[in-house]
């Protein structure tokens, strides 16, 4: 075999094997299907059910009248049988008693002649049979007669012997065979007679009941197919009164999905007054109530937002000129008493943290009212933590803040707001340093083939594990009484959350009370990818700072602003940046 | 659905189950209908099996038995008969003959031990003489004598022959103990014996027909044969040719050496009957093979249950150009032609209408009327010396011959007489009285008291005396190529039973009308003899002088002395009136 026509021939073959495995799957498969089709619709459990019922009922109670039919048709065509044999025998005795018949041969012309009469004479098809007695010697010259030859077997020896030790007439149930190898019911009548000259003889008549074999099958068949149609019409019943009640549920499962959708004028289509018409209608009230509720709240939601959204581009207007103002006092604070100079710086402060205030709240209600925009890029998630560390270096210089940051060698491409993401991560890193308590805040970046994550870590405060599930609410903080330095809005995290659902992404806390807090932004390397998990684990795997102890830090650091062992001192600011990118790769 | 619709449907409905639950019970009342309906034919009897040799059986007990076996064994080939038969037997023919007889055989035994009895059932069964005895020696011999009074006897061709009153046959059988110490029979007779209870039973006559010589007519001769073989061989006879004594007077289209190519005629259940004939059978000309296909048929659908016949040779259908119609049983015509006064009428419509072109005298003193066929030829005998031609404008003499018998026409125009003047002979005349002598050997001394020729003018039946009594002959008619005849073949005998009969006619094609004295009456009746078969008497009629026979057994008619005409009454086997003051009647044949 060629080498293209062998291959043509396996691909054959397995085409024809893949169809056949197709079909042994469906066929395989179908008493699952049957079974998961039986779970699924009430209408086949109700019919099937019913159909079962039926059947059994049905065929019990066949079974009864068929036994019944028969036993009746049988017994009476016994009697008529009984009956008629009874009277033609009579009539043949006395045929036989008034015969003058003196010799054997005139009593052989005598049955010759009387057993073709008693075989016209029945009232249907039947053979005659005139036999002698076994054992009997009186004028053996006289032979039996019979109208038929194949039959004589019939007549049993139990019969005869019957017949001829007692009175009366004798019957037994024989099969007679018939040439195409089956068989029919048929009795055997027999009785004794006398006959001049030879003595007693035997007479017998054998009857076929094929004909009323044929009614009773007649009846059973009659009976099937009105069982037939009986059972057609109990499922046809039942289909269709199942069908009035399924419909109309399934049309309100569908209607409710829809709903559930958002569709909200979506109603039930309702005709009648029966009980499924009042559900439909309830339904429907629902629903209405339902839209109306909702339409109200939205509403009222939206009317917040506006109101949220006014006041604050309301607010702006004077804020301007109060900051103005407040500009033109501080500029010449130096010329004012102590009090008022402190008055002026104190002005200036809290105008621009009011100012910051109004900024979030505009941003937080844009964000209410849906109309944001991402303006994603590709771009280094890394460059993006380096920038943000390089702004808050001198919070954390104040603060003796160590922050390390662990890099992965390859830049980090993600599709990303660059602007938002940079307000996430800065809002992460201020915080962190803010609560460090003087210890280090490492910052993790890492990604895989479908996320980036970056974690930033303190090991200062801490969060409960209750207030990590109402760190992102607004204007919540863990600590009312704490100060903050740079001053927060309280609207920080709640806006750094919505930055990264506007990504598609996840931002989530974890704290232990003293021992720090975690917090792990998560963001799809594409847009449209669904995040199901994270580079980066949110519950730190060591409970110490991996870089050197804030004691060794201290000891070798010139100043507040350590910057590591080994390392050459230098000023924070940008020439510490490749400083930082040298840090050994930690432990992920 | 809306109301409306749904309402129509509902009532609709329930009128429908209205009208079928009514129906469930029988009805009480209704219209006529046609209720005729099929009842089939008796069937056949079957005996009983006859009882084997019983141990330690006497010699006439052994013969009893084997005769009474044999009525059984025609259908199984003897086989519980053979039993009674020593084991060297094996020269006996059973099928060359078969004697009928009435009432009881007389057997007696010529061995000295056992009782000889002369009656029936004489045969001691294990009779206290013979069981007195130890069992006889293995080698002894015995005869025993029987005798029967026989009816009829059939020949080994089912040729039927009724026998005359009082003939006996003699039996004779040789028995010998065989080693087991049973009593076997070791010589006996060709042929077999039954009663006439069983022949009956177990023979049936079957009509084997042939065509006449100008293959016009179909005549029949009739055979026995036993019920369980009659089809093949009613057809083997057909083959075989007709029997000696119809040899030449019919023909036989049947090429030589033709026979069944299976020794059976297979019927299946359509009642196709279908006879497979050997290659010879192709030897026959086209006419010859559609005669010799109608033969075939006429005579197995005389069997019930068969109701059509197909012809093979050599396997495949044999090929005929056109079908033969010839007649079977042909009807004479209407009649009867009666004397009235002087001239001749016809009583075919029940009152005596003139028969046209006849003269209406000269039958005043007639003494025989014969008729041709649509009355073309009416021939009277005046006294016994003339015969007379009425047709026509005047009366003509056409014989003057002394002791004439009752005329017959047959087919041919011919007319049939006989005279003492010619002995051996008849006589047929040609319409304008030309008579030519018709050959009879058989005939000679003897005076022909009634000739008629059937039907189909191949046969003629002759009524004979001499001294010592009548006899009526049944012979066959050789003809020439014109149809005249010229001799008379061998003839049978045919209602032997009968004595002084006086005239013979034919009824249909086998069987005949004749007037006589039967066994147990004093008086002459009216008998009807088959041709091959028992003689049957008529109830009698007072001072019958005539008689005539139409088609059938219905239309016989017979003429008192006191003139009135008696016919078959509609039902029943009793004669009424048919008309007063006629004689003589007679139908065309």
């Amino acid at each position: 075999m060629t080498g293209t026509g062998g291959r043509a021939g396996r691909g054959r073959g397995r085409r024809a094997a893949l169809r056949v495995r197709r079909v042994g799957r469906a066929v395989a498969s179908w008493p699952r299907r049957a079974a998961a089709r039986w779970r699924s619709s009430l209408q086949v459990r109700v019919v099937t059910s019913s159909l079962v019922v039926g059947i059994v009922v049905v065929a019990v109670l066949g079974a009864y009248l068929s036994v019944q039919v028969r036993n009746g048709l049988f017994d009476r065509r016994v009697d008529q049988i009984l009956q008629e044999s009874q009277r033609s025998t009579q009539q043949a005795q006395s045929t036989f008693d008034a015969a003058s018949a003196k010799d054997s041969t005139e009593v052989q012309q005598l049955l010759n002649d009387t057993v073709p009469q008693l075989q016209q004479s029945g009232s249907g098809n039947r053979d005659v049979f005139l036999v002698r007695p076994a054992g009997s010697t009186a004028a053996p010259s006289v032979v039996g007669v019979s109208t038929t030859q194949e039959f004589r077997g019939l007549v049993s020896d139990d019969l005869r012997s019957q017949v001829e030790n007692g009175q009366g007439q004798y019957w037994q149930s024989v099969a007679i065979p018939q040439p195409d190898g089956s068989s029919e019911p048929g009795v055997v009548v027999g009785s004794r007679v006398t006959l001049p000259v030879v003595g007693d003889f035997e007479l017998y008549y054998l009857y076929s009941l094929a004909d009323d074999e044929s009614t009773l099958r007649f009846v059973q068949s009659v009976l099937a197919i009105g069982a037939i149609v009986l059972l057609g019409l109990v499922g046809a019943t039942t289909f269709l009164v199942a069908r009035q009640v399924v419909v109309p549920v399934r049309n309100a499962a569908r209607v409710a999905g829809r709903l559930a959708d958002g569709r909200l004028d979506e109603r039930l289509a309702v005709r009648g007054t029966d009980e499924m018409a009042t559900l439909g209608r309830a339904f429907n009230g629902m629903a209405e109530s339902l839209q109306v509720q909702i339409a109200r709240w939205e509403e009222l939601s939206t009317l917040q937002r506006r109101f949220v959204s006014d006041v604050s581009h309301e607010l702006r207007t004077p804020l301007t000129t109060i900051r103005m103002a407040g500009e033109v006092i501080y500029a010449s604070r130096d010329e004012f008493e102590p009090a008022s100079r402190r008055s002026a710086e104190l002005l200036r402060a809290q105008i621009d943290r009011f100012e910051e205030l109004l900024a979030d709240l505009l941003e937080i209600s844009r964000f209410d009212a849906g109309a944001v925009g991402l303006e994603a890029e590709r771009s280094d998630l890394s460059r993006a933590v380096d920038a943000v560390v390089e702004h808050v270096l001198p919070l954390a210089e104040s603060k003796g803040v160590w922050i390390s940051a662990n890099l992965p060698e390859r830049p980090v491409i993600a599709d990303l707001d660059t602007r938002r993401i940079e307000r996430v991560l800065r809002n992460l890193v201020v915080n962190a340093v803010e609560h460090a308590e003087g210890g280090p805040v490492e910052i993790d970046v890492a990604a895989d083939e479908r996320a980036a994550a970056v974690v930033v870590r303190d090991f200062g405060v801490g969060l409960t594990q209750d207030e990590t599930g109402h760190v992102f609410d607004r204007f919540w903080r863990a600590d009312p009484a704490r100060a903050r330095t740079t001053g927060g809005t309280g609207l920080g995290l709640a806006i750094a959350l919505e930055d990264a659902h506007l990504h598609g992404g996840w931002l989530e806390a974890w704290g232990r009370p003293g021992r720090g807090a975690s917090f792990r932004l998560t963001v799809p390397r594409r847009a449209g990818i669904l995040l199901t998990e994270s580079p980066l684990p949110l519950v730190p795997a060591s409970e110490v700072p991996r870089s050197a102890t804030p004691d060794e830090i201290r000891d070798t650091a010139d100043g507040p602003s350590g910057l590591g062992r080994g390392t050459v001192p230098s000023d924070h600011g940008p020439a510490a940046l490749p400083q930082l990118h040298a840090a050994p790769e930690g432990d992920r | 659905m809306t109301t409306a619709r749904r309402r129509a449907t509902a009532s609709a409905l329930l009128l429908l189950l209205a009208l079928v639950g009514g129906c469930a019970v029988f009805p009480t009342s209704g219209d006529v209908h046609q209720g005729t309906s099929e009842v089939p034919e008796p069937g056949q009897v079957y005996l009983g099996t006859p009882d084997s040799p019983r141990q330690g059986a006497a010699p006439v007990e052994i013969v009893r038995g084997f005769m009474d076996a044999l009525a059984q064994g025609v259908s199984d080939d003897f086989t519980v008969a053979r039993e009674y038969l020593a084991d060297d037997v094996t020269d006996w023919d059973p099928w060359a003959s078969v004697a009928v007889y009435s009432g009881e055989p007389t057997l007696a035994s010529g061995t000295a031990a056992a009782a000889a009895g002369a009656g029936p059932d004489a045969a001691d069964p294990g009779g206290d003489a013979a069981a007195a005895q130890p069992a006889p020696t293995p080698g002894t011999t015995a005869r025993v004598r029987g005798d029967v009074a026989t009816l009829a006897s059939l020949g080994n061709d089912g040729e039927f022959t009724e026998e005359p009153r009082g003939t006996h046959k003699e039996l004779s059988f040789t028995l010998e103990v065989d080693p087991a110490g049973q009593w076997r029979i070791t010589r006996l007779d060709d042929g077999i014996e039954m009663s006439g209870a069983n022949f009956s039973s177990v023979y049936r006559s079957v009509d084997v027909y042939f065509p006449t010589t100008d293959a016009k007519v179909l005549v029949p001769d009739v055979r026995w044969f036993p019920q369980s073989i009659a089809r093949t061989q009613a057809v083997k006879a057909v083959l075989a040719g007709p029997a000696p004594w119809l040899r030449d007077a019919v023909g036989n289209p049947v090429p030589e050496g033709t026979d069944l190519s299976v020794d059976s005629v297979v019927v299946d259940g359509d009642g196709t009957a279908t006879v497979d004939l050997t290659a010879a059978a192709k030897a026959a000309s086209g006419p010859d093979r559609a005669v010799m296909v109608q033969q075939l048929s006429t005579v197995l659908l005389q069997f019930p249950g068969i109701q059509s016949v197909d012809v093979l040779a050599a396997g495949s259908v044999l090929s005929v150009p056109a079908s033969a119609a010839l007649l079977v049983d042909p009807d004479p015509g209407p009649g009867p032609y009666v004397v009235v006064g002087r001239g001749v009428r016809s009583l075919a419509t029940g009152t005596p209408t003139k028969v046209p072109d006849t003269v209406d005298a000269g039958a005043a003193t007639a003494t025989a009327l014969a008729v041709g066929a649509s009355a073309k030829l009416v021939v009277a005998r005046e006294g016994t010396g003339q015969l007379w031609s009425l047709s026509g404008t005047r009366a003509r003499l056409l014989l003057a011959a002394p002791d004439l018998a009752r005329p017959s026409v047959d087919r041919f125009d011919r007319i049939w007489t006989a005279s003492s003047d010619h002995d051996a002979a008849l006589l047929a005349l040609s319409a304008a009285g030309r008579s030519t002598p018709v050959d009879a050997s058989w005939l000679a001394g003897r005076r022909v008291l009634s000739v008629a020729v059937s039907r189909d003018g191949a046969r003629v039946v002759v009524v004979s005396q001499n001294a010592s009594g009548t006899r009526v002959d049944l012979a066959g008619v050789v003809r020439n190529e014109a149809g005249v005849p010229l001799r008379l073949t061998d003839a049978v005998s045919v209602g032997a039973s009968l004595a002084s009969v006086t005239q013979a006619v034919w009824v249909d094609d086998d069987t005949l009308a004749v007037l006589g004295r039967g066994a147990a009456a004093s008086v002459a009746t009216v008998n009807l003899v088959p041709v091959g078969g028992f003689t049957r008497a008529l109830s009698p009629v007072n001072d019958v002088v005539s008689i005539a026979a139409g088609h059938g057994e219905r239309a016989v008619f017979a003429a008192a002395k006191d003139g009135t005409l008696w016919e078959r009454s509609l039902t029943g086997a009793s004669w009424t009136a048919a008309a007063v003051e006629v004689r003589l009647p007679a139908f065309p044949g």
